[in-house]
């Protein structure tokens, strides 16, 4: 039987959306093609379609609503249970981690502050802020008679470099979140530190140069992580709606 | 009645998307199609989705094509709209089908 072939936008909420090729099944519900379904939600399926009650049956906190007088199909997944959502979340957590605050704040202009406090300290700063794409301050301390100077840029999301110093540079930071990885480098006084992420399948490993190598994973709404920082090893399992962070490895208070 | 379909179809990168809506008062049966040109009445290899549907008055429906060939400058985009009938028919009755013609512009 010949089954009428239909164009959809299916659009997964908060993550992206795509024009496919879709089909009306016999009893008149609406099929993805397997591939379409593992792009798009990030789901393997077994059989060459799926059907969006079947979809809806194997993750019910997702809603898929078929709307089709606009030939769209919304998929809402606020619990983040298809591994597309949870990939998706987690490339935001990666390119997110490190970034400068004021890559936030899309408004230039200049900003300032001063500060002191009881014991006759003082500290002045003016800066100037483009765009959440550069920004340059310059802090004063009177009592110490002594300047420092920072500047930071963010060209695109995905990288972002930090420079400070006085009358030389005495820091810098580099960070880059591309794909599945994530690497942020801090040089300081000479001695270089490096931290390196690398995901996939919800299943992430971080590793620094600072002694510290945690692996995660993330299984909404379980995650289980497995760490070693300097002589001790953490293991942590958890539950809740929320992802866990792959950057920051257990931590268990002392005795 | 010319507010029913778009005037011009977009084709960009193979693929439109638009809208067919029915101001009328009474429903009606809507098939839409591609020509090559105004003198070759052929459908070019593409998917029109959906090819035919009811609107129901003041409904609107988003259609979305895709050409399976090369779009071409000369392609027309065809929608035949018929009304249907509100009820039983007494006697002679008269249907007016519109055919609306538009031009289809490749990118």
């Amino acid at each position: 039987m010949m089954l009428l072939q239909v164009l959809v936008l299916v659009n997964l909420v908060g993550v992206g959306e795509r024009t496919v090729e879709a089909r009306y099944a016999a009893d008149s519900s609406l099929e993805l093609s397997a591939g379409d379904v593992r792009d798009l939600l990030g789901v393997a399926a077994s059989t060459p379609y799926i059907s969006v009650p079947d979809l809806a049956r194997a993750y019910p906190a997702a809603t898929f609503t078929w709307l089709p007088r606009r030939l769209a199909l919304i998929v809402d997944d606020p619990r983040a249970v298809l591994p597309a959502s949870q990939a998706a979340q987690a490339a935001l957590q990666r390119s997110a981690q490190g970034v400068p605050g004021f890559a936030y704040r899309r408004v230039s202009g200049m900003y300032g502050a001063v500060a002191a406090d009881d014991s006759g300290r003082s500290i002045a700063s003016l800066g100037y802020a483009f765009r959440g794409l550069v920004t340059v301050e310059g802090d004063y301390l009177p009592a110490l008679h002594r300047g420092q100077w920072q500047a930071a840029l963010a060209p695109v999301p995905q990288v972002s470099l930090a420079v400070a110093g006085d009358r030389a540079v005495a820091s810098a930071a580099l960070r880059v979140a591309a794909g599945p990885a994530f690497a942020f480098a801090t040089w300081q006084a000479g001695v270089v530190a490096l931290d390196v992420l690398v995901a996939s399948h919800g299943v992430s490993l971080f590793a620094s140069t600072r002694g510290a190598l945690l692996m995660t994973i993330n299984r909404a709404p379980l995650a289980v992580q497995v760490g070693r920082s300097g002589k001790s090893t953490t293991a942590r399992f958890s539950f809740g709606p929320s992802p866990v962070s792959p950057f920051f490895l257990p931590y268990i208070p002392p005795r | 009645m010319l507010l029913q379909v778009a005037t011009v179809l977009q084709i960009t990168a193979g693929q439109a998307v638009t809208q067919v809506a029915n101001p009328s008062r009474e429903p009606v049966t809507v098939t839409l199609a591609l020509w090559r040109s105004l003198a070759d009445t052929t459908a070019p290899a593409a998917l029109v989705s959906p090819a035919a549907f009811l609107l129901e008055s003041s409904a609107t429906q988003t259609v979305r094509i895709r050409a399976r060939e090369a779009c071409g400058p000369a392609w027309r985009w065809v929608a035949t709209l018929t009304p249907l009938a509100a009820g039983p028919a007494r006697g002679a009755t008269l249907t007016l089908v519109s055919r609306l013609v538009a031009k289809v512009s490749c990118r």
